[in-house]
């Protein structure tokens, strides 16, 4: 490590500190991140947290009603719903970070390709854009996943496949307007080429945007794959909320605990992710920085 | 003398827009020789910066086109050279820019350790603490006091003279052979653009480089130019040691900008501006430019553009007036 390096330490620190300022005065992007680390805790150590596995059956009794052995209570084969919940939030974190990653890296590349050179290259990218968007993604995510196989992998590779166009959208308009500045004129006369001017000039402005939609979308990823699991199209083999929610379907009534705690689970991770979407677009929006 | 560092020889460069053809650059001559400071002296919008551009072969095209001529660099034309080589071994190698608005031509989520290196980086391989290193001592050789701090800065954190000779130091980073300064100073206060004249000066003649300054400011040239060239409306009028000009200017263009630049020296009350308005390079003025707003137009004048007249040793005019 150089001298350098070690100055700048700090200075790294101080840009986290000021983040964190910006980003403290939102109440209910707190809440939101209190929350997504929450279920990030859950999910690492689900082993510690869950007195029972999530697939043992006969656990207790049958459709044991939630209590103090039994949290959450029991499903029709005696399994821990308890466990479940907890277990589930690793298949459900999981895929909404990976499909959110990889539809942004996606979005990322389309809608600097198309942005950044416009003419015939722009207008094919997003025509292809607006095809994907025009698609309903549930629609088709059922038809991919039952095609391809329901494992969790084809069920990310799904997702990130039909999420991408928002992205694209969103770059390629910050690209338009970025790629005429003059610090990019600059780079050019300083011979940088595309790819430089592309992923190290323009790109590193038009970031926060795009941070904002990931966020959103690890929200609407998890949706998704719960969507999928609940119809039984998610991974048969692998705990998850959604799959809960297919087991209950039959037992609505007679055990209601089997539906209300994975829902809960859902709905309040894809609250969490909208929510600390909000904060970050107030911790990262320039125009509100000042404030 | 020995054999120019750069040879523009009627050089047409225009742009094609949905209203009709901008002449921006309308065959103009120019030499830079080895360690020469050369000014090219306009009002806005006279094609100036269309010169330099062209020269790194940067014009936005479309609209923009080089229709004629030739640019000649240590002997090879430019206009001819492969993009490739044109990137390897012209643009911020050989001729780098500095440029006009220090806060917009640098990259606002960039530290200025990277900015600086960019070139180094490009044209070098060079790892991260050698760059590192390097930034470091480009940006004391443009007399930054703390450049530890001013490579760790954003450019918004920066001051505006900080941030002129970080871009000064970007260009300079390679060592370049040709300085292209578009009216460097022109975003700064009065105090600051002295001192960052006066850095260009040293810089240039450390590096034992050639500088193209271009400027509207006629203060700046008598200050720091060798050789002035006047331009108005795409073309030279005047060109001319810098003595020559100020002393006896030959176009009545010229005498019109030193009457407005001197005005505030003879302490006169009222601003001396030159009549009328720069032509609409869509539809210049038939023969000479100038003749709407010059007050010796003769009838030759409205027919015919004039050649060069040859005043003096290495003095042109290009006037009829000055045939006489």
């Amino acid at each position: 490590m150089s001298a350098s390096d070690r100055r700048s330490a700090p200075r790294l620190v101080r840009a986290l500190a000021e983040f964190w300022r910006r980003y403290r005065k939102n109440r209910s992007g707190l809440v939101g991140l209190a929350l997504v680390c929450g279920f990030l805790l859950l999910a690492v150590l689900a082993g510690a947290i869950a007195p029972f596995a999530p697939l043992d059956t006969k656990t207790g009794a049958p459709f044991e009603p939630p209590g103090p052995i039994h949290y959450f209570g029991t499903d029709d084969l005696g399994r821990d719903v308890f466990g479940g919940v907890v277990y589930g939030a690793r298949v459900s974190l999981a895929v909404g970070f990976l499909a959110a990653i990889t539809s942004t890296i996606i979005g990322i590349i389309i809608g600097a390709v198309a942005g950044y050179f416009s003419g015939w290259i722009d207008d094919l990218l997003m025509r292809v854009t607006e095809m994907f968007m025009v698609i309903p993604v549930f629609v088709l995510a059922l038809l991919l996943v039952a095609l391809f196989g329901p494992s969790v992998s084809n069920v990310i590779i799904v997702i990130s496949i039909l999420s991408w166009p928002g992205t694209a959208r969103l770059v390629r308009a910050d690209f338009l307007s970025l790629k005429s500045r003059e610090f990019v004129e600059a780079a050019r006369s300083l011979s940088a080429g595309h790819v430089d001017i592309i992923f190290s000039e323009i790109l590193p402005n038009a970031l926060a945007p795009v941070i904002i939609t990931a966020s959103l979308r690890v929200a609407t990823a998890i949706l998704i794959e719960a969507g999928l699991s609940f119809l039984g199209f998610g991974d048969p083999n692998t705990i998850s909320w959604g799959l809960m929610l297919y087991w209950a379907q039959n037992f609505i009534r007679h055990a209601p605990w089997m539906a209300i705690f994975p829902g809960l689970a859902i709905s309040l991770t894809t609250l969490a992710f909208n929510l600390m979407g909000d904060g970050l677009n107030d911790a990262l929006n320039p125009r509100l920085k000042e404030r | 003398m020995s054999s120019p560092l750069l040879d523009i020889r009627g050089l047409k460069v225009q742009f094609h827009t949905s209203r009709g053809i901008v002449r921006a650059v309308d065959g103009m001559d120019l030499v830079v020789q080895p360690r020469e400071i050369i000014g090219l002296v306009g009002e806005s919008g006279c094609g100036k910066s269309t010169v330099a551009h062209a020269i790194t072969r940067l014009i936005p095209s479309p609209p923009g086109k080089i229709v004629a001529g030739e640019i000649r660099y240590q002997g090879s034309d430019l206009l001819q050279m492969p993009e490739r080589e044109m990137r390897s071994q012209i643009r911020g190698r050989e001729i780098a820019m500095v440029f006009q608005d220090p806060m917009t031509y640098l990259n606002p989520v960039m530290k200025e350790r990277t900015q600086t290196t960019e070139t180094l980086r490009l044209h070098q391989q060079l790892s991260a603490v050698e760059a590192g290193r390097r930034a470091i001592e480009i940006l004391t050789h443009v007399q930054i006091a703390s450049p530890e701090r001013v490579a760790n800065s954003y450019p918004h954190e920066l001051s505006g003279g900080m941030r002129q000779r970080v871009l000064i130091a970007i260009a300079i980073a390679c060592a370049p052979t040709l300085l292209i300064a578009d009216e460097p100073t022109t975003a700064l206060d009065v105090t600051v653009q002295a001192q960052i004249l006066r850095l260009l000066k040293d810089l240039v003649s450390d590096l034992q480089s050639s500088l193209l300054l271009i400027t509207h400011d006629l203060g700046i040239v008598a200050e720091l130019c060798d050789q002035v060239y006047v331009i108005y409306c795409g073309r030279v009028v005047e060109h001319g040691d810098v003595y020559r000009i100020f002393e006896s200017p030959g176009h009545p263009y010229t005498i019109g900008l030193l009457r407005s630049a001197l005005s505030i020296e003879e302490m006169k009350d009222e601003l001396v501006a030159i009549e009328g308005q720069v032509p609409n390079l869509m539809a210049p003025p038939a023969g000479c430019a100038f003749h709407p707003r010059c007050s010796f137009c003769m009838e030759i004048c409205r027919r015919v553009a004039p050649g060069p007249v040859s005043v003096a040793d290495g003095h042109e005019v290009w006037c009829f007036r000055d045939m006489v």
